[in-house]
Formats: structure tokens, sequence, C-alpha cells
């Protein structure tokens, strides 16, 4: 299974001009930084969403591609030949503050806010807003479209899911269902998925905007705990549910705990500030020096269901050319070679695991169990 | 070979529980008991708010239980509030709180079985009935109150004055449940007897000044005349004075009491006459218009105990200067001045001394008393030669009893006490 997502973002819708912080950006690739990068974002404001996590408040997209946040995939991800026969779930968090805001979904741009219903580009799906009520209108193949009348509302947070199968250009065999808050709104189970199978430039990207033939309209929104998961071709006859996006932080050194930290005597409390330091780091500098960490695994709200964990360390090679592994033990370790270091300059390096080092699936109590891990080699 | 690690952070994409859907459902509990008589149960589960779905849930439940009248030939209606056995099978940690408008089983105690069907009118992933909720419940019912109820009052009201009203007993017995009139058998007595305890505060020294005189008490004597042999034997002459000689603080109401002594009265006037000469030579006497009253008196007792004297001394000593009441040996008051509290006391004979002391007052007209009044209290009036003894003991009835009978009938002087005071009188 391969996963993206990202925590979310709020527009404020107070200014034609885009101010989208791309430090929210969270993609597959270990090039593109984390939301917390070493320089903190210069505009935008930190927006605490519910739960755990937090996005930044933006103004207003103007619609172009420009000034989208991007669930950017890698090039695998984004094959146009086998992506005929997967299988894809979605969903986000949306809260539409204006009655006359709209936002859309297509290729390149998953989430996309236009006003009133002339979306630009290919729109594959577009939540329509009428002045009275709020209707979701899907449109897979760019020229068909069905609706769900009335089943979104202001001022209020939903949760949306879609799942589809592609197919081939122009074809039928495809699927979609679509769920507004846990209910199933719209579905076509020999649906034409031309414009949902290919992602062939970037992946999918997120954005709100206004229409090229419309005016700037304040549309404050806000999308939250946005994903995008391939499931490998298991079709899902129910949604998965609320996703929501959980922060933990490392809390304890474990044993071992050979690497050295920069400042004080424990490991973890140097890494997991929120927003990082050139100053504080920890360092390996012998072959196989590792280093674990106990995790915290409190949450707002104990989840059901875990789809997976991601590892993410912000790194940097002082000299040589070492390897970075990052994972879990909790006694057989499960651990990804995140490859040479390079030099000059931190890097993000990402490893997600949908299973925990036993090979089970991840629950809420062995989140807490297992120890997470770092280690070098060379 | 060195790697530096700036940050590392873990996030989790996991499903959550749904809190901010309403999910609203209805549990519907068909049971038949043990008497054959059906019983329907409901149960509103929801709104669920944004909190935790436990706690929202047994907030608004709701589990109402109705008997149909026709069979159990009552119109009765039991509400039970979380009912027993759906909290234990939800694991909701509900609130357990039974209120049955009942008094008592029907047949016995009977278990009440309850199966249950929840539907929910769409997905809701993670709340369906196997798994999260496992609506199959059983709800037992224990609880059996007591048919009978004995309710005493033990009570005792006790008053003098209007009682009918304050004391209203109104009962309402309500059988709503179950059989008929036999099982509702609530024999109850009701004992009023309670005694109600009248406290009577005075916070204000309650005093009076009683003073009457009798006009003619001589009218009652008889002389016989005799004259030679023969005639009625003469009374034998008792001594009336049955007074004490009394001294008591106005301070704080200390009294001194001396068995009625013979005083040696000596009354010492003093008082200044100015004799002018006038230039032709006659003389001009003036006088103070107070100098009559203002006398000065030298008591002298006798034959004192040891311990009389040393009270009666220390009496002298604390009240140097003050005012306090003098009641003579006739029953005469006075307010004086204690001016010398003697200096040289003798024993005359074994154990029995002779002391004098100084004092300056007025005679007080009537006789008084400073004795603080309480309810219960005797007090005792002694006479003197213009007033006799009196004695009463305070009841509610306000009325003073006194033991003279100047006419004969036994009847009280009327309005002899009259308690003006602010007294308020607390009934308990």
């Amino acid at each position: 299974m391969t996963v993206f997502y990202c925590e979310g973002f709020e527009s404020v819708g107070d200014s034609g001009t885009a101010d989208l912080d791309f430090e929210s950006r969270i993609d597959a690739t270990d090039s593109q930084e984390w939301r917390t990068a070493n320089t903190p974002p210069t505009s935008g404001l930190e927006v605490d969403f519910e739960g755990q996590g937090y996005a930044w408040a933006n103004g207003l997209f103007d619609g172009s591609d420009s000034q989208h946040l991007a669930i950017e995939f890698p090039t695998a991800f984004r094959s146009t030949s086998s992506a005929a026969s997967k299988t894809y779930c979605c969903g986000f968090r949306y809260y539409n503050g204006e009655i006359n805001a709209a936002f859309g979904i297509k290729e390149r741009t998953l989430f996309y806010t236009t006003q009133g219903s002339s979306l630009p580009g290919s729109t594959l799906a577009n939540m329509k807003v009428s002045e009275d009520q709020l209707d979701l209108i899907f449109t897979p193949s760019g020229s068909s479209s069905s609706t769900a009348t009335g089943v979104l509302s202001v001022n209020t947070w939903h949760y949306i899911e879609i799942e589809w199968k592609g197919t081939t250009n122009g074809a039928n065999g495809g699927f979609y269902r679509v769920y507004v808050d846990g209910a199933q709104v719209l579905e076509d189970l020999n649906a034409n998925m031309t414009t949902f199978t290919f992602f062939t430039n970037y992946g999918v990207w997120v954005g709100e905007g206004y229409s090229a033939s419309g005016t700037n309209t304040e549309q404050p929104s806000k999308f939250d705990d946005i994903y995008i998961m391939e499931i490998d071709g298991v079709e899902h006859t129910e949604p998965l549910g609320p996703v929501r996006v959980f922060g933990m932080t490392v809390n304890s050194d474990e044993t071992p705990n050979d690497w050295a930290p920069s400042t004080g005597s424990d490991n973890y409390a140097v890494i997991d500030n929120e927003d990082w330091e050139t100053a504080d780091y920890v360092e390996g500098d012998v072959t196989a020096d590792d280093d674990h960490y106990g995790v915290d695994n409190t949450f707002p709200v104990t989840p059901i269901a875990v789809h997976g964990v991601r590892v993410d360390v912000v790194c940097e090679a002082t000299d040589g050319t070492p390897n970075l592994h990052i994972g879990f033990d909790d006694g057989t370790a499960d651990e990804e070679d995140k490859g040479t270091i390079a030099t000059g300059g931190e890097v993000q390096k990402t490893a997600f695991f949908d299973k925990d080092p036993s090979g089970s699936d991840w629950t809420a109590t062995s989140l807490g169990s297992v120890e997470a891990t770092q280690r070098m080699t060379e | 070979m060195t790697i530096r690690s700036y940050q590392y952070r873990l996030q989790v994409l996991a499903t959550v529980p749904d809190l901010n859907k309403t999910v609203t459902t209805n549990l519907n509990l068909v049971s038949e008991g043990e008497d054959g008589v059906r019983r329907f149960a409901s149960s509103t589960l929801g709104p669920i708010g944004t909190g935790l779905f436990q706690t929202a849930l047994y907030e608004v439940q709701l589990a109402s239980i109705y008997i149909p009248s026709s069979e159990l030939g009552l119109s009765s209606e039991a509400v039970a509030v979380n009912f027993p056995g759906v909290e234990s099978e939800l694991g909701l940690g509900s609130v357990v709180s039974v209120d049955v408008l009942a008094t008592k089983e029907p047949q016995s105690q009977l278990e009440l079985s309850m199966t249950s069907v929840a539907t929910f009118t769409y997905g809701v992933r993670n709340l369906s009935a196997d798994q999260e909720l496992a609506l199959s419940s059983v709800a037992a019912r224990i609880y059996e109150p007591s048919p009978q109820t004995i309710i005493t009052f033990l009570s005792e009201a006790c008053r003098l004055f209007t009682g009918e009203s304050d004391l209203a007993l109104v009962g309402t017995a309500c059988h709503l449940f179950f059989e008929g009139e036999s099982d509702l058998d609530l024999t109850s007595e009701v004992l009023v007897n309670k005694t109600l305890t009248q406290n009577v505060e005075h916070s204000d020294v309650v005093t009076q000044a009683v003073a009457w005189f009798v006009e003619k008490p001589c009218n009652r004597l008889n002389f016989m005349r005799m004259h030679g042999e023969g005639g009625a034997e003469h009374e034998a002459k008792r001594l009336q004075y049955s007074s004490t000689f009394l001294l008591q603080s106005i301070d704080d109401g200390t009294i001194v009491q001396l068995r009625n002594p013979e005083m040696d009265d000596r009354q010492r006037y003093a008082f200044n006459r100015i004799n002018r000469n006038f230039f032709d030579g006659s003389p001009d006497v003036f006088v103070d218009d107070n100098w009559v009253t203002e006398q000065s008196q030298t008591y002298t007792i006798v034959a004192n105990k040891r311990e009389k004297l040393d009270e009666l001394f220390t009496f002298l000593q604390d009240n140097l200067g003050r005012e306090v009441i003098l009641k003579d040996w006739k029953g005469t008051t006075w307010v004086v001045i204690i001016t010398n509290p003697g200096t040289l006391y003798t024993e005359d004979g074994e154990g029995y001394w002779t002391l004098d002391f100084d004092v300056e007052g007025s005679a007080f007209d009537g006789e008084w008393f400073i004795t603080r009044l309480g309810l219960t209290d005797e007090n005792s009036r002694a006479g003197s030669i213009f007033n006799r003894v009196g004695s009463h003991t305070l009841d509610t009835e306000q009325l003073l009893g006194r033991a003279y009978d100047v006419d004969g009938d036994g009847a009280p002087p009327p309005q002899a006490l009259s308690l003006t005071t602010d007294v308020s009188f607390v009934i308990e």
C-alpha cells in the first residue's frame, strides 16, 4: 500500500494573491522538506485543527497550478501503463464558511475551489454551492457527472471519501464510490474513470481558487487530513471512516543509545523539538551506531484502524558517505535503508510502515510498544 | 562518516471513531416474563455529540417499560432510566439510576430478558452491532422494593396556644404498578404526639416594680373587750416581720441576705442648716430641698457567723461606692451608696461577729425587685409592714399568682405583673 497525505490547510480568502505556504507540502520524495523546515514559514497563520496536528492559513488561491498544495507522487506512482488496474482511496475533511464557495477535484488538483460551476481544467468532481445548499458533483470522466444534492453544509466539518478504480482511457470498467460523513452518496460500479486513472505530471494537487471567468470572492475554507492511498486493487465496500493524521514524538531513550547528542544527555529531547535547529542534533559516526527511542502514543481519540506510520528524519552528513536506516524495533527490526546521505545541507528522509515489526497490522497499542530507531552504516 | 539528525518525528494515519456524527437508533426491547406478561421497552440512543461516544450515549439513553394495563388490571407505568443490564452489555460505563414508580414486584423477583435489534440507518463504520455496540442485552430486574412502608411520625405537639392548623399531615399514596388493590396495603399510622418546646428568650432583663399598699390593713383586727375574768383569750401575737435583710448589687445582681436581724436602728440625719442674720438681727433659716431624703445610715449587724460575715464583707467591698439595693429588716427598700464598708469587726462570742457599715441613700417607694425573671423562676417577696408576702410561679399564661389575700377571695391582684418588655417566644 502506498499512502500520501498531509495535515491540512486553511484558506482565509482575504486576498486575490496566492499566499500558500509550500512548506506545508508533503510528498513521498525524499527531496521535499517537511512542514517545519529550518526556516519557518514567513506568512500565513498557524491553525490548530481539531485533534492533533496543524497547518497554515493562507490567502486566496487563484486556481493556477503554482498555487496549489501538492501531494506529489513519485514517478512510479504516476505510471500510466499499469494505473488502470489500481484502486485508490482518498479522503479529506472539509470546512466551508461561505455559501457561495465551491471546490473541485481533478487530476493534479485534488481539491479545487471555484465560484459557481464553471471550473477550469478537466474537473473530476466539484462541490457546487448554491444559495441554500451544498451539492457534491462528481465528474470522473470529464464529460459525465453525477450530483449528490444537499449533502454538504456550511460552517460544518465534513468528511469526504472517494474510492475508485481506474480504467484505460475512454473505457468503462472502473468504479467509484463517494461518501460524505460516512454515508454513501454516489456510486457507479461500471464507470469511465479516464481522468482519474492517470496522474501524468505530478500526482494530485490540493488547492482552491476562483474561476478564471469569476472574481475574487472570499471563500474561507479548511482542508484537513488529506490523504490518498493506493490500495493494491483491494476493493472496499464501505468507507474507511474518518481518517486523521496524528503526530507522534519520541519521548524517551531506549537501549542502545549510541548516537551522541549535541547538548545534554537525552538524545530524544534534542531531536523531538518541533522546529528543529542546526545546533541541536544527535550524531552517529561509527558504523552500526544505533539509536532507539520510546514513542508517545497518546492520542486525543483512540484510533480504531491504523493504516500506517511514517517516520520523518531531517538529517545531514557532515563527512563521508554514511547511510541512514530508520524504522522500528520490537525485537524484530523493521527498518528501511534511505541510502547515502549527502553532505552539505539538510535533507528529509521518510519511510512509511503499514505493518509493525512483527508483521502485524498496526494497532493503537502497538504504536506505543515498539521502539523507533535510526542507525548508521557506511 | 558522520550523520547528524536534527529531527525525528512520527505520524500516524488512522481511522478514528466518528465523534461528530449524530447517530440515532432505536433500541426496541421485547420480553416475556414468567408471568406471561409481555413487556416492551424502547430506548433511544443518541444524538452523539462531539465528546466521547460513551458519554454522549448514556446521557441520552432512556428506557421506558410499559405494562399493558389490561393484562394487569392496573394502569401503571414504570420508567427506568439507564436500566441495569443494558449498561453492562454495552460497556458504556453509564450511570445506573433506576427510578421505578412502584412499590412491589407483581409476582416475584422477575428476570426481564430483553433481546434487542439495533438498526443503523446508514453505515457508520465501526458502529455496527457486532463490533462496538453489542445490543443484545439482558436486563435483570433485581430491584424489589418492599410493599410495605411504615411511615412513623414521632412527633409531639404540645402547645398552649393555637395548635389546630399548625400540623398538617397530607399523605398521598400512589400505587401504579402491577397488581391490584390488595397489594397496596398502605396501613399508615400517624401518631401525632409531638412535643413542641416553647423556649422563651428574653435578652432584656425583665424587671418589675410592683408596689401596692393596703390602705386599711387594720380593718381585719378585731379587738375584744374584756374586763375581769372570762371573755376570749387574747390571740397570741406573732411577729409579722418575716422579711430578711437584703443587699443586692444593681451592677451584677449579687444578693446577700441575712436572717432578719435586729438592726439597732440608728439613723443619722446630716444636713446643713444655713443661718443668716440680717441687719435687723432676725435669723432666717434656709433648707435644701433634698436634705430630707438624703440619709446617712449606719447598720450594725450582730451575731453573724463567720461565713456570713465574709459574704457580706465581700459584697460591701465589691460595691463600695456603688448604688445597691438595700431592703431593711422592715421591708423598706432603699437605694443607697455604700460609703463605708466598715473597718473593725469584732467577735463578740465564739463564732459570732458584729459588724457595721455606712450607707447613704434614699428610700424607695414601694418595693424593688431586680430579680431577673425567668418563666420558671419562682419569685417570692417578703413583705414589709405595708407589703406582704407574695410568691408566684410564672407560667405561660403570664399571670402572677400571689398568696396575697386582701379580701379573702384568693384572687391575685389584677395587673400585678405586666410583662411589657420585648420577649420572643420560639416554639420548636
